[in-house]
């Protein structure tokens, strides 16, 4: 087998939170699995929150693993999951909190829509001021580089011991750490005390960092290749990537996300990227587009242009995740699986359900080859 | 309703209504002139026409052949607006290139280089450069990109560009400084007139729901499009009569060309793209409206007519994205059957003594360029009445921030900011850029929305000084999510600024921000395209995002 070629029975097409959960649901099937990914979508960008974790069991699944990665602070692995420690009552987790006590906010000189005093009024906490050498940056990202390295989160905890005495906890911006996922944890063990942060927005450390955590969470031996492949449904079992290298796989999850991860374009009508599968608007009830017949839609069939709200449209799968042709009803091919926003063109924040349908999908793609033989 | 309006001391001597730049503007003249003036506006200054124009304060050519006391007129008051507010104007020549050849074309040529010799008479009025004709290769050199093949030539002509939204904010907040009181967001339900006089108002604030009573010993209607819903509270409507025509502009996410360019449109209407700040400008449709003027509507066929105009002859019009589409009514003159663009854009105020409702007037028609003189003439008529006879000062008492340019190196090296910043900032409140920075701490100057770009402290100031009430009033204000991001990197931050200015909770906060992104979003939609489609789908995840976090 050369560099080039790579065996694998499942191949997932996607590394964000549906791609990463298909990929270890397929392994604890059995199956041999690689994943490939090509740049950060909805899951990267996201605001690092998993919502709505406890929904659905194959989501609880993994949330509960992802839980366990870094401890008990308020933000663990760059994941607040809703129900794990209480409901979640505000921009933060406030209620892993110790209950009782007086929480801090640290009022530090970072991107502007951080206000420490705003926050404290809501939470009834502290403003704590920020000792004139902490970090400063204009975005959270700059402010969280500098918490990264060895020894710097300790540091800065240390100097701000003495104005966190009495508190029951630190609560701060978005900042904790984004190539490293123990800063939370490194800074409340100088402290003693919980330390936490205030959700993020798109491309705030938060959500970079959940992707981090996410790919940590890949077991052993799934292989993953930077890469775009483009599927060809009935062209089994091998795939030629751009980058020339051949995979021989013998099933295929789509996990290529939405609008903002690429597994739909949107070029005069909503495209899938991948497979040039059907997609469908999101009431499942007409085709925009499918692979060589698409049909121009006006944009208002996407977004309703009075209330600016997006309708979605998406893949329709059946309920093993398997991705179905344009009658709505037979298998597009018998090993073609997807997961994610490709299937409900949502764009953003649906991470709890990428990680069931992920899961869900990954595991039937497995389970399928057994059966196929 | 019986009120007793009439039998107490007025709340004021006049009561406009409509923020707009005719009711800002003559609520500036009047209280300049000494007279108390309470001014009241149904959404926020600027929401309509005002601030959703070319903001060209042009000499109005168009007009040239067909009326041209409107060309003079505007000429002579765009003169007077660079005496008064230098800082928020700024040059735009435009080049109109002709395209053909032979004869064709040599006529063609020869018929606009006349034209413009006649416009350059009334130039001299408004500071602007006689007009020139240009090769193809020297137009070329001007415009790079644009279509080569077979142009005959080009001939240029010189305007001025305003900011129509500052303008009026300007008129407010020096109308404000001499004793006018200024609601914004509230809501005229009545015009009261007993005996045949029009003794105040009835008003609703439309956020907090207070109900107000004003009285008055003249009111007068500024509404622009909106006047003959606003003349109807008071049984007028039938002498108020405008003909409501639509402009849609497109704003690109840069600004693609140094200088205005106008093309044919596909059914021979004259369009234009022009830069404007760090956009480009595309305008302007105009057709009639008879929808909803608070929330009117744009069209997929609106932005393709503009676009397809434009890409005639600047094909790299395509490369650009669109971020964002305005939209307004002119409040144009009404006269039966005409085409729109043949409706005058010429003023008129109204009288409605004679309609049985002495002390009440409306101003109908009029446009940005000429609006100083259309507020001078009313205020001409109304004054006297109520026994001020104090002479008209608007053409030369400097609008606030226009009495001494701002020396914006000293500006940027003493705050530490960069030039690009404080000159934004300079066009925007001009003399009092220094008062804004030097109230501010070193937070106070960090970048909120770097496309534009907007500081901290003037998001501040809009909601501190002028009036903002909501965060889409601060964005018309400051520029804030105008830029390329369409507000994706700054709602929050302007909200968040914003809201501890105006005493909102942290869930009011992020509802102000998911306010400002869904109207921004709203206004691209019907632009949407391959290059912004994964951006709406960013906007739409932060969206999700300011929804679910909400706070108790």
């Amino acid at each position: 087998m050369s560099a080039h070629e790579v065996t694998a029975d499942v191949l997932v097409i996607g590394g964000g939170a549906a791609g990463v959960a298909a990929a270890r649901a397929a392994h604890e099937a059995g199956a041999t699995v690689a994943v490939v990914a090509d740049g950060g979508g909805a899951t990267s960008l996201g605001s690092g929150v998993v919502w709505g974790a406890a929904r659905d069991p194959f989501a609880a699944w993994a949330a509960g693993d992802l839980w366990r990665v870094g401890g008990r602070y308020v933000t663990v692995a760059g994941w607040l999951l809703e129900g794990a420690a209480g409901a979640l009552r505000s921009l933060l987790d406030v209620g892993a909190l110790p209950l009782g006590g007086t929480p801090g906010v640290l009022d530090l000189a970072t991107h502007p829509s951080w206000s420490a005093r705003l926050v404290a009024q809501t939470l009834g906490a502290r403003v704590v001021t920020a000792p004139d050498d902490a970090p400063t940056g204009q975005s959270f990202r700059e402010v969280a580089v500098t918490l990264d390295p060895e020894g710097a989160a300790e540091a800065f905890a240390r100097s701000l011991a003495p104005r966190c005495e009495g508190l029951s906890g630190l609560l701060l911006p978005p900042v904790l750490g984004l190539s490293r996922l123990d800063v939370a944890a490194r800074m409340g063990a100088v402290l003693g005390i919980p330390v936490g942060e205030a959700a993020g927005s798109p491309g705030d450390p938060p959500g970079l960092r959940a992707m981090r955590a996410l790919r940590r969470w890949l077991p052993e031996g799934v292989a993953v290749l930077n890469d775009r492949a483009t599927v060809k449904p009935g062209r089994l079992p091998g795939l030629v990537f751009r980058s020339g290298r051949l995979v021989k796989t013998r099933s295929v999850v789509l996990a290529t996300g939405g609008l903002v991860g690429g597994g739909l374009v949107f070029e005069e009508t909503l495209r899938e990227a991948a497979a040039g599968a059907p997609v469908w608007t999101r009431d499942r009830r007409r085709v925009l587009s499918r692979a060589g017949a698409a049909r121009g839609a006006d944009p208002v069939e996407w977004f309703d242009e009075h209330t600016g709200r997006a309708r979605g449209a998406g893949l329709r799968v059946d309920p093993s995740g398997r991705v179905l042709d344009g009658d709505g009803e037979t298998p597009l091919g018998e090993w073609l699986y997807a997961a994610g926003e490709v299937c409900n063109g949502r764009g953003g924040d649906g991470v709890a359900d990428a990680l069931a349908d992920g899961a869900r999908a990954g595991r039937s793609a497995a389970q399928a080859i057994g059966r196929r033989g | 309703m019986t009120t007793d309006l009439a039998h107490r001391r007025p709340d004021c001597d006049v009561l406009i209504i409509g923020g707009g730049v005719n009711g800002t503007g003559l609520a500036r003249d009047l209280s300049l002139r000494g007279l108390r003036v309470i001014l009241l506006e149904r959404n926020d200054l600027a929401f309509g026409a005002s601030g959703n124009s070319s903001g060209m304060i042009h000499g109005g050519p168009r007009y040239l052949t067909t009326h041209p006391s409107v060309t003079r007129s505007s000429c002579v008051d765009s003169g007077y607006i660079q005496t008064i507010a230098p800082h928020m104007i700024f040059r735009t020549p435009f080049v109109m290139p002709i395209y053909g050849h032979g004869p064709v074309a040599r006529v063609r040529f020869d018929a606009f280089d006349a034209f413009f010799s006649l416009y350059d008479e009334y130039q001299p009025l408004k500071r602007g450069k006689p007009h020139t004709r240009l090769t193809p290769a020297e137009t070329l050199t001007l415009v790079p990109g644009l279509r080569s093949d077979d142009l005959y030539g080009s001939v240029t002509f010189d305007e001025w560009g305003i900011y129509g939204n500052r303008l009026c904010v300007a008129n407010a907040i020096d109308a404000v400084e001499h004793g006018c009181r200024l609601y914004v967001h509230t809501s005229v339900e009545r015009i009261v007139v007993e005996e045949g006089r029009a003794t105040g108002v009835t008003a609703r604030d439309r956020i907090d729901g207070r109900a107000y009573e004003f009285s008055a010993r003249a009111v007068v209607n500024c509404t622009g499009a909106w006047s003959p819903i606003t003349a109807a509270t008071a049984g007028v409507s039938e002498h108020v009569k405008v003909r409501p025509g639509k402009g849609v502009h497109l704003i690109l996410d840069r600004p693609i060309t140094d200088i205005g360019v106008m093309a044919d449109a596909v059914d021979g209407r004259q369009i234009f793209i022009e830069p404007w700040g760090n956009t480009a400008l595309i305008g302007t449709t105009d057709d009639d409206t008879y929808a909803d003027l608070d929330d009117l509507p744009v069209t997929t066929d609106e932005v393709r007519y503009l676009v397809e105009g434009i890409e005639q002859v600047l094909p790299r019009v395509r490369d650009a994205r669109i971020i964002g589409v305005t939209v307004g009514a002119r409040p144009s003159l009404y006269a039966w059957g005409k085409m729109e663009d043949a409706l005058s854009r010429e003023h008129e105020v109204v009288d409605h003594a004679a309609h049985g409702a002495q002390g009440l007037f409306s101003l109908i028609g009029g446009k940005l360029a000429s609006y100083r003189m259309f507020a001078q003439e009313a205020a001409d008529l109304i004054a006297p009445k109520l026994g001020n006879h104090a002479p008209c000062t608007t053409h030369s008492a400097p609008l606030p921030g226009g009495d001494r340019p701002a020396d914006i190196d000293l500006l940027a090296a003493r705050f530490e900011l960069s030039r690009f910043a404080v000159e934004r900032l300079v066009t925007r409140h001009g003399s009092r850029a220094e008062t804004i920075l030097a109230d501010s701490g070193r937070r106070g100057r960090m970048v909120v929305c770097s496309h534009e770009p907007v500081l901290a402290c003037e998001v501040r100031w809009a909601a501190k000084h002028e009036y903002a009430r909501t965060l889409l009033d601060v964005a018309r204000r400051t520029n804030l999510a105008m830029g390329a991001c369409g507000g994706n990197d700054c709602a929050l931050a302007g909200a968040v600024i914003a809201g501890e200015e105006l005493g909102w909770s942290p869930g009011e906060v992020r509802a102000q921000a998911a306010e400002l992104l869904r109207s921004r979003q709203r206004s691209r939609l019907p632009a949407i395209g391959d290059k912004q489609a994964r951006a709406e789908a960013m906007t739409m995840a932060a969206l999700r995002t300011l929804g679910r976090a909400a706070l108790p």
